[in-house]
């Protein structure tokens, strides 16, 4: 379904983003991807729809190939491949139904989504969407006044009314609280397992990886150093992915935060501060 | 506990007295632990050579002002073998440069901060001279209590309200409320098509909604052309291209000028919400296959609309304002007859009065119609 | 649901306004007033449209009852694939009616409005190839190897801006001097109730006198009209100065209310009495904030001072507008007119630049560009720093402040 073959990413800046990831994503999986910050997690789940082009090999999904230059191709090929993201990214000031209509963007002409005139099949979509993830009743509330849970729901059902091949989800689940982290990815995982969709999950939490994903896959630096069924994803293994114990105490040393001299500078007002308060603190300290 | 704190507390006020330097930094070493040997941090010195520099540049101004200065008055330094002389005001803005600067080394300011409370004193300077100040300050008692000023100020207070209500304009057969009402009326178009028109070219000159680089940049550079021509500019311009006399077609233009005014307001303000648009509901429309426009419309505009609602409005308050002032320049509505009526204060002060007064009305009559709509919309 | 009397609502009220503008054009105010009568008119025919559309829609409507009715039982039976529970109610689109009938005056409104002030639409056929002629020989005007009478233009064009520019600084020293004092007087957290209130009342009034009636009814009379050095300059600095102090008041307060509470809190709790609290608290917190809110008046007030020098009372308004200035009388010197422009164009920029530099330095301090503001809660940092999508996704807080200063400093 999705496949990378010696994929890079260099950033504008020089960064390195991924480097030669080689991978097989095969129909109606559902993939975690784990790893450190910045081990290039997020760059490989942008690249799958171009939100960040990626500058080498090639990434193919279904059988079109990803063109980042390629404008059109490109809306296309997102119409396909729905993405949930962390901070929900709901538009906060209209209403959730409006929200969800988002997701038909692609299969609405402009001017009719420029006057805000869905037809009446975009509408059944996104309420059946919103049926799906079980927050219908607050179709006609503004987005911004549901809970983070909620707001993540209706994240998924903006992506469900895209009807889509793929969704891909960047830590959907990192700003939610446990319950219903765990109540959102199941959500997302019965979804995916009734439409046979194929989904990719970055995630921080090891255990809800292992609770909810077929596959995982570890990545450090850029690389792709895991990939293998959650059955084979041994605390050993991902010690080895993470390369730091994952019960010990962070063991990184402990420097003394700043040197007074470096503090210097930006301690004009602080200093005379200092004059008026001790004094006066004192004083007052002394009555009772 | 009582007597602790008093044992405690002697020392920290017997040192206040002595230095208040060594109290700056008393704290730290009262807490336990901290080790004695900490190197005390001193206030840094700024550079010598930037606050030489900065003398230079008084100096310069000091040679600017005797140069142009059109006040002839010289103050004379006598010393005893010789008697220095030097022109009496340049002489004063200099010693209160220096002065400044004297006061910003003593206080240890950073050099910029110096070099900008040098510049307010040089710019104070250079526009105070530029006009006449200190002569036109010095005439005030004098105008108030000889001429006509205070028969002026005192005619202001006791406006002909029937003048502003039953009187036809000069030479014609049109009320003078008519032209309330045309002023109000331009006010009411030029907003709407303005702030439409500021929407979009806000839309496009921010590079969070446009196309891309190019055009973001082009709409930008329009955008502080029409801002940087006043309104009255603009209404003498359109009066101008429009052809004809200015009172023949006078509402066009005004309504033409307010649009632009209006356009360089809406574009610049709202830009900076859209400059300011969070980006997540971007990307995920984008992730949704949405194209720019659709994009724009769902994401950008929901975001923006509660700041457009009140810059419209506040545009709206404004254009009242200008609608009523830009009349003095021959476009239509009330300013027209304010400008005849001051050309003919000769004859008493009674129906400017009556205009400026109605005036202060109206503005704040809509001023709290607009916060009324504000309230309710937001 | 009331959808057919919603309908049936704005049908009669657009009706009623229509018959009612068209009645009022009759009245013997509409006879003496031409913008009354034709304002009416404009007013009767737009609610007219209106009715006219809400009349046809409402046919439509009243046509398709039965397909209506059909269309809700088949939704109602007709849905299956999932298991629905409790939470599977849809709910009733809310009701819009007001907001689209506001809307729908507002219409209303503009176009009577458009037919008040009777412009003759003809007109702007005419203007393409005036402007291009006026502009043409305005470039030819910016563009020559200046002549004697171009050097004029030049000298004399300079000299008014500079004016201009000279009465906004004044404008807007006199505005800064009373405007701290004021706004610290006016904010809700620094002062009681007793002075808070006046306070605010004398605050607003200024600000509901434009510009225009301090200069004509107070700083004309008292300085003097014409050039500067008749002290029409000072008429038109102090007018501005005055109606700065308004707004740049109410900003400064409104920043002094938006202060971090924690500091004056810890400086009250040490003893501090109030103006060391200002001081070490208050001012050290929105110092930033109050300069650029000044800068920007201004900026403003650059802007604002050519209305006043239509008045009379100096700067660059004196040099274009009639009856003395370049638009005073026909043929207009469109060479004399293109220079001044491009000089008021270029002072303009210029000083905005400056002072928006200065204010991006004063409120960030001089390494804002290598700083990677954060923005609140974030936490994508496994994309590696600054990647291609992430740039710029810290602007949030800083460029409101700026927005919201000059929505205010601009009145």
């Amino acid at each position: 379904m999705i496949t990378f073959e010696n994929v890079d990413v260099v950033y504008p800046n020089g960064f390195k983003g991924l480097s030669s990831v080689n991978l097989d994503i095969k129909q109606g999986e559902f993939v975690a991807i784990i790893g450190l910050s910045g081990a290039g997690k997020s760059t490989l789940i942008r690249a799958v729809n171009g939100l960040v082009p990626y500058t080498g090999g090639t990434l193919t999904v279904g059988d079109t190939v990803v063109d980042p230059r390629n404008k059109s191709k490109l809306r296309q090929l997102r119409a396909r491949v729905g993405m949930i993201f962390q901070q929900f990214n709901n538009v906060g000031r209209i209403s959730v139904l409006n929200n969800v209509l988002i997701g038909r963007s692609a299969a609405t002409p402009t001017w009719r989504s420029l006057i805000g005139w869905y037809g009446a099949e975009d509408k059944e979509i996104a309420f059946q969407s919103l049926e799906r993830v079980g927050i219908v009743d607050k179709a006609y509330n503004r987005a911004s006044a549901l809970s983070g849970g909620q707001q993540q729901r209706v994240a998924i059902a903006r992506v469900l009314a895209q009807d889509p091949e793929v969704i891909l989800a960047d830590e959907p689940v990192a700003s939610l609280d446990p319950p219903t982290a765990r109540q959102v990815l199941g959500d997302l995982r019965r979804i995916q397992q009734d439409l046979g969709i194929t989904c990719i999950v970055n995630m921080h939490h090891l255990d809800l990886a292992r609770d909810y994903a077929d596959r995982i896959i570890g990545m450090r630096g850029g690389e792709v150093v895991f990939d293998g069924p959650t059955a084979e994803a041994t605390d050993s293994v991902i010690e080895e992915v993470y390369q730091r114990s994952l019960t010990a105490e962070d063991v990184a040393a402990v420097e003394v935060p700043v040197k007074l001299d470096e503090l210097a500078p930006a301690a004009d007002d602080d200093l005379h501060a200092a004059t008026a308060d001790p004094a006066a603190g004192g004083e007052t300290g002394g009555k009772p | 506990m009582t007597s602790m704190r008093q044992q405690r507390i002697p020392p920290l006020v017997a040192k206040q007295a002595g230095s208040p330097e060594v109290t700056a930094v008393v704290e730290p070493s009262t807490s336990a632990g901290a080790p004695a040997a900490v190197q005390r941090p001193e206030r840094p010195r700024p550079p010598l050579q930037s606050y030489l520099l900065l003398a230079l540049v008084a100096v310069a101004a000091f040679a600017f002002f005797w140069w142009t200065r059109e006040d002839t008055s010289v103050l004379f330094i006598p010393l005893g073998f010789t008697t220095l002389w030097a022109p009496q005001w340049p002489l004063i803005g200099f010693a209160v440069m220096l002065a400044v600067l004297v006061l910003c080394w003593l206080t240890r300011t950073g050099a910029m901060a110096a070099f900008g409370a040098l510049a307010v004193v040089i710019m104070s300077y250079w526009a105070g001279a530029s006009i006449h100040f200190l002569d036109r300050i010095v005439e005030v008692p004098q105008r108030l209590t000889t001429g006509n000023t205070r028969d002026q100020l005192l005619g202001y207070l006791n406006p002909d309200w029937s003048y502003l209500l039953f009187s036809n304009v000069a030479g014609t057969s049109r009320p003078i409320w008519g032209e309330w009402l045309i002023t109000l009326c331009m006010a009411v178009v030029a907003t709407l098509i303005g702030c439409f028109i500021g929407l979009l070219l806000a839309m496009l000159a921010s590079p969070v909604s446009s196309p891309n680089k190019a055009t973001s940049q082009t709409v930008k550079a329009i955008n502080s052309v029409v801002r940087s021509i006043p309104d009255v500019g603009w209404a003498l311009l359109f009066a101008a291209f429009i052809g004809g006399t200015a009172y023949g077609l006078g509402a066009l233009a005004a309504v033409l000028a307010l649009i632009m005014f209006n356009i360089g307001i809406v574009a610049k303000l709202l830009g900076e919400s859209v400059d300011a648009v969070a980006l997540g509901p971007l990307e995920a429309a984008d992730a949704a296959g949405a194209n720019l426009v659709q994009r724009d419309r769902v994401a950008v505009l929901p975001a923006v609309m509660p700041s457009f609602v009140s810059y419209s409005l506040y545009v709206f308050e404004l254009n009242i304002r200008a609608s009523a002032a830009l009349g003095v320049v021959g476009v239509a509505g009330i300013g027209g007859e304010l400008s005849r009526q001051i050309g003919r204060m000769s004859q008493g002060y009674e129906n400017v009065g009556a205009i400026l007064w109605a005036l202060v009305l109206v503005v704040l009559l809509v001023d709290l119609l607009s916060m009324w709509i504000r309230r309710k919309l937001l | 649901m009331t959808y057919g009397y919603k309908i049936a609502a704005a049908l009669a009220g657009s009706v009623l306004l229509a018959a009612g503008s068209f009645l009022l054009s009759y009245v013997p105010a509409a006879e003496s007033s031409d913008v009354f009568r034709r304002a009416m008119l404009g007013s009767a025919a737009g609610a007219a449209v209106v009715a006219c559309g809400l009349a046809i829609f409402g046919l439509a409507y009243l046509g398709t009852t039965k397909q209506r009715r059909a269309e809700t039982q088949r939704v109602a039976q007709g849905r299956e694939g999932y298991a629905p529970d409790r939470l599977d109610m849809r709910p009733v689109k809310p009701s819009k009616f007001l907001y689209n009938m506001a809307l729908i005056f507002v219409g209303v409104v503009f176009v009577s409005s458009a037919a008040g002030t009777g412009m003759t639409l003809s007109a702007l056929l005419d203007m393409p190839a005036r402007i291009w002629d006026y502009t043409t020989q305005m470039v030819a005007g910016v563009a020559q190897i200046p002549d004697e009478e171009a050097r004029d233009a030049w000298s004399s064009a300079f000299d008014a801006m500079l004016e201009s520019v000279a009465i906004a600084w004044i404008g807007t020293i006199v505005g800064a001097l009373f405007s701290l004092p004021c706004g610290i007087l006016a904010a809700r957290n620094m002062t009681p109730l007793a002075i808070y209130i006046p306070m605010r009342f004398i605050l607003s009034i200024i600000r509901a006198v434009p510009e225009l009636v301090f200069a004509v009814a107070i700083f004309i009379p008292l300085l003097g009209v014409g050039p500067a050095h008749m002290g029409g300059a000072m008429a038109g600095a102090f007018a501005l100065g005055i109606s700065s102090i308004g707004t740049l008041s109410k900003l400064i307060s409104e920043a002094i209310e938006g202060v971090d509470p924690g500091p004056l809190e810890a400086s009250r709790a040490s003893g501090a009495t109030h103006v060391q609290m200002i001081r070490w608290a208050v001012l050290p917190q929105v110092m930033p904030e109050v300069i650029a809110i000044w800068l920007y008046r201004f900026e403003v007030n650059i802007r604002a001072s050519a209305i006043l020098g239509a008045l009379g009372a100096g700067g660059i308004g004196r040099l274009i507008s009639p009856p003395n200035g370049l638009f005073g009388q026909r043929p207009y010197d469109w060479e004399a007119i293109g220079i001044t422009l491009f000089v008021i164009i270029a002072i303009t920029m210029v000083v905005d630049q400056v002072s928006g530099f200065v204010r991006h330095r004063v409120i960030h301090g001089a390494t804002v560009r290598q700083k990677r503001r954060g923005f609140g809660g974030r936490g994508r940092k496994d994309t590696g720093g600054p990647g291609g999508h992430d740039d710029g996704s810290g602007q949030g807080g800083v460029n409101l402040t700026e927005a919201r200063a000059e929505a205010t400093a601009a009145r």
